[in-house]
């Protein structure tokens, strides 16, 4: 039955695919799916990679200052805990030990920050839940009727080098894989006519035998689909392993941790639906195309 | 059947080709259409066949006027002309039984009834060998009686051929003019254009000539017969 279809799908009253337009068609659409099947490959990856940053715990850090002549009470400290502890979103609140701090600036002051007995501000390290959204210049101002001068530093991991890196590829990749199946429609609408113009003669034979407008763009629109469909095979075909290759080739490659490259099968499904609605596009851009020129003639 | 008149043709924005053509076929007539190579036989028969569309004037087809149809309507009258092209214009990429099997296919035929008509058409015209061949491989005769075979398996009401016995051997052209009058007594009407100045058929109803586009007094076959 399948065979049928398709032998009977395959078989033109124009002879298309004896044209070299007709014969080249296949192999640039196949070409064109596969670099649309990478470029959207990347921008899966990369999209991937944006969710697990943002699935990622983020973490803030609170500073209560120290006053002219000594650090903030253990009253103020434990009042910020408190509201720290008690507002949602928050999975945990710990204050920096004042050894841990000294080690932070030692680096830049050396043993001489203890000597001089500078006023040292008191950290408390804030974990928050990453589903939940906390709005922090708000939970500042309450901190601060607890702890004058507290403030919030913001240490998410959203401006990482590696996020931005990830947002870039998915912004490229997927206006890449966009552009190339556009220049695909481009490539079919350029064939179609080059196709229309090379077979004026027959067309006008069986226009005269009496073949209607449809039956002809028909025949435009069965070539152009065969074309699409074989060449999306063959440019799907070898756009896997080569996406396959990247990611094992980047499987040592960890970006800020515990993010990973890879793609899930949802993923892999949706780009197997770009050789699909590569192919009905080709196919509804051909009929336009031939039944745009047809319409020309008397 | 077909009436035209003060008609004129011209190609794209080209001069014309064809001045003030006037010209009524009756059902069943058979017309020689005669003219030097240049003078418009060919326009005339593209304009016939609906394949080119007058830049003035008036045509009627089958009681139908040209000019006030649409493009349906036109297309199924398509369906009811043959033409036999000067360039045989035989699709190569086909066989010989799927050439002459076109028309029928697209006019939706039956694969039982196609099968029927076209091997009885190649039959007759001795051309069963070659049933499976690609025209390539036939003779310039043999593609030119696939090209007839094509124009005559819908039995259309008009048939017109441009030139379609040049390359035919003396017999089967004979059997070829006896076809095309049977086919008139049946009630097609065929205009044949042929360059042969010596071709004088006994079939042949009324001759025209054309010259630089312009259709000149018919002359009738009493006096044709006459100067025979």
């Amino acid at each position: 039955m399948m065979l049928a279809v398709s032998v009977r799908l395959a078989r033109f009253d124009l002879p298309l695919e004896q044209s070299v337009a007709g014969r080249f068609l296949p192999w640039i659409l196949a070409t064109l799916v596969y670099l649309s099947v990478v470029a959207l490959g990347l921008a899966a990856i990369a999209g991937r990679v944006l969710e697990a940053y943002a699935a990622r715990v983020k973490l803030v850090t609170v500073s209560l200052p120290s006053g002219e002549d000594a650090r903030p009470g253990e009253a103020q400290i434990a009042a910020a805990l408190e509201l720290l502890n008690g507002t949602a979103g928050i999975t945990s609140a710990r204050p920096v030990p004042i050894g841990e701090l000294e080690e932070l600036v030692e680096p830049w002051l050396g043993q001489a920050g203890e000597r001089l007995d500078l006023p040292l501000p008191t950290l408390i390290d804030v974990t928050l839940d990453s589903t939940v959204r906390i709005d922090l210049p708000a939970l500042q101002e309450q901190l601060r009727t607890v702890a004058a001068g507290a403030t919030i530093g913001v240490e998410t991991i959203a401006r990482d080098r590696g996020e931005r890196m990830a947002g870039l590829v998915r912004a490229w990749g997927s206006a890449a894989g966009v552009v190339v199946l556009l220049s695909a429609l481009a490539a079919v609408i350029l064939i179609t006519r080059v196709s229309l113009n090379t077979q004026f003669s027959n067309v006008e034979l069986l226009r005269c035998l009496g073949a209607p407008d449809r039956y002809l763009t028909r025949q435009f629109e069965r070539h152009a689909l065969l074309s699409a469909l074989r060449g999306g095979v063959v440019g799907f075909g070898l756009a896997v392993p080569t996406l396959i290759a990247l990611l094992y080739s980047s499987s040592g490659v960890e970006l800020a941790g515990t993010v990973r490259l890879g793609l899930e099968p949802g993923d892999w499904a949706l780009l197997a639906c770009v050789p699909v609605v590569c192919a009905l596009l080709v196919m509804a851009v051909a009929r336009m195309t031939a039944a745009q020129s047809l319409a020309k003639l008397p | 059947m077909l009436r035209l008149e003060n008609v004129a043709m011209r190609y794209g924005r080209g001069p014309e080709v064809l001045h003030d053509v006037d010209l009524e076929l009756e059902r069943g007539e058979l017309v020689l259409l005669r003219g030097p190579s240049g003078a418009g036989k060919t326009s005339l028969l593209r304009l016939l066949a609906l394949i080119q569309a007058p830049c003035r004037g008036r045509i009627s087809l089958l009681g139908r006027d040209l000019t006030a149809i649409g493009r349906e309507e036109r297309t199924a009258l398509r369906r009811r002309i043959g033409m036999v092209f000067q360039d045989i214009r035989l699709l190569d990429h086909l066989s010989t039984f799927d050439n002459v099997a076109l028309p029928l296919r697209i006019h939706g035929g039956r694969d039982d009834q196609i099968a029927g008509f076209v091997s009885e058409m190649l039959a007759w015209f001795g051309l069963t060998e070659a049933m499976e061949a690609r025209p390539p491989t036939l003779s310039k005769g043999q593609r030119q009686l696939i090209a007839i075979a094509r124009a005559i398996v819908t039995r259309p009401d008009l048939l017109l051929c441009d030139e379609p016995i040049s390359h035919i051997d003396h017999e089967r052209r004979r059997r070829l003019m006896n076809l095309l009058a049977k086919l008139r007594k049946l009630g097609t009407t065929v205009v044949l254009a042929t360059r042969d100045e010596h071709l004088v058929d006994r079939h042949a109803h009324r001759i025209l000539h054309i010259t630089r586009g312009r259709l000149k007094t018919p002359v009738p076959q009493s006096v044709m017969a006459a100067a025979e």
